[in-house]
């Protein structure tokens, strides 16, 4: 009985998140998650930091780059990447000319404040999201708790 | 025989009782409702404000809780009028806290809307569902507006019956807090809508409201130190006693001409009165009775000194409360 009422209000909360997401609230002040699905493009900003992420001739590998490839089929899109160092691609981030930013970012980067910080995955490592953009933010955090529930295969 | 000060309003202690075990309450439902704001905050300015106006909500019940005990304290020869005035520096500090902190708020926010920065709130995993964390602080702030404002209304009651005013402007802000609540609740939802800028608006909103509140302690503090006319609960009407014991004095047929000077002590009066009386004979007797009788006129009234003169010192004069 107690046990049964105590969860009450998460039901009630759970529901409402349901019933709000299906709506596509939060929205993106600039649209991100709606011009990612329509144009099926994901811009994502990588900088190097084995073994997160290097680039194979111009082939990204690493834990990042593959995390990040799943989220953006999951999201229907292709990846066009920009390489760059951490400084110019957070600052490009910021300006929302990227919508994602990897490279073994972690939770205490000085960044984490002015940026979307993702969930934390495999310790305290992150990604960057436009900030603001608080459906994409949402979608990447709701992949990342997925994938967390099951290793990648 | 009773108080030589007079007579002690009956069911005053049972009030105090009340009202201590009701701000005990306030501290601990105080401390629910920031908890909850600190687990949903994220990168909302509003929650953030929120948060720092519920944290400052602590003051005024812990002021009053502590204030009690250290006015309640009998007047000793270090401190030969008492301790009631430790109760108003205290509200001068917390006042000024508020009223700092309030102003800073609302810098804050203005910046934010300046620079355009945008409030980031991300997902939140909760039994394995991530829900946005915009959604799970409306829940929260309905905890901090609901509760808040019957705790408002209770207290304002007591204060009536208490004659607190410390406690009355403490219960305007809690039954004030409802709004900035819901400001923040419209500001979240506005967020979610896509409208990025709701969120620094509506703490814009709720740092006014703080603003607001500090400076109100801040007059009533500052009105009590420099010792202003009594006024009536709420701070802005100017409480009728002083004309109405001055009346009563100059209508006694001994006394020639008088100037009555009352004072907040708390939550009680304490008046001065300088006579001109036109027969000495008797006079102690007549100043006991006088000072009696007249406080029957205001169970709020606890002390009268009656300064017998044969002429009404001139500095005065300016002080005479009827034209």
């Amino acid at each position: 009985m107690n046990r049964k009422r105590s969860h009450l209000p998460l039901v009630g909360i759970l529901i409402c998140n349901g019933v709000l997401t299906g709506c596509g609230l939060p929205k993106d002040p600039d649209g991100t998650t709606e011009r990612i699905l329509s144009s099926h493009i994901m811009r994502v900003g990588g900088t190097e930091n084995p073994p997160w992420l290097w680039f194979e001739s111009d082939t990204p590998r690493g834990h990042d780059a593959s995390l990040v490839q799943r989220f953006a089929s999951q999201m229907h899109a292709r990846i066009v990447w920009t390489r760059g160092s951490e400084s110019v691609l957070l600052e490009k981030l910021a300006n929302g000319k990227l919508d994602v930013a990897i490279g073994g970012f972690t939770s205490d980067s000085p960044w984490a404040d002015a940026l979307g910080t993702s969930h934390a995955y495999a310790g305290e490592h992150i990604m960057f999201t436009a900030p603001g953009e608080n459906q994409l933010l949402l979608q990447l955090d709701t992949f990342l708790a997925g994938s967390h529930r099951e290793p990648a295969t | 025989m009773s108080d030589p000060n007079g007579p002690h309003r009956q069911g005053l202690e049972e009030d105090l009782r009340r009202v201590r075990r009701l701000e005990w309450l306030n501290i601990a439902y105080l401390f629910t409702s920031i908890t909850f704001l600190v687990l949903v905050m994220s990168g909302s300015q509003a929650l953030k404000t929120e948060f720092v106006g519920d944290a400052l909500g602590l003051i005024a019940p812990t002021l009053f809780l502590v204030g009690g005990k250290i006015s309640a304290r009998k007047p000793d020869k270090e401190y030969p009028f008492g301790y009631e005035r430790a109760v108003a520096v205290g509200n001068l500090g917390a006042a000024l806290a508020l009223l700092a902190v309030g102003l800073y708020l609302f810098a804050d926010a203005a910046l934010k809307l300046v620079r355009l920065e945008r409030p980031i709130i991300g997902g939140m995993e909760l039994f394995g569902h991530v829900v946005w964390i915009g959604w799970l602080a409306v829940p929260a702030l309905m905890w901090c507006a609901i509760p808040a404002y019957f705790f408002g209304r209770t207290k304002q009651k007591l204060a009536e019956r208490i004659h607190d005013k410390v406690l009355a402007s403490d219960a305007e802000t809690s039954a004030a807090n409802w709004k900035s609540a819901a400001a923040a609740v419209v500001g979240i939802f506005g967020v979610a809508l896509g409208y990025w800028w709701a969120d620094a608006v509506a703490a814009l909103f709720i740092s006014l409201e703080i603003v607001h509140s500090g400076w109100d302690e801040l007059t009533h503090a500052l009105g009590d130190l420099i010792d202003r006319r009594p006024r009536m609960l709420g701070n802005k009407e100017v409480d009728p006693l002083p004309e109405k014991l001055t009346q009563f004095i100059k209508q006694q047929d001994w006394i020639e001409d008088a100037v009555v000077r009352v004072r907040e002590r708390g939550r009680e009066l304490e008046a001065e009165a300088v006579i001109v009386p036109s027969e000495d004979a008797g006079l102690p007797s007549r100043l006991e009775a006088l000072s009696r009788d007249a406080r029957m006129l205001d169970e709020r009234l606890r002390h009268l000194g009656i300064m017998p003169v044969r002429n009404i010192p001139v500095e005065l004069n300016s002080v005479r409360a009827e034209r």
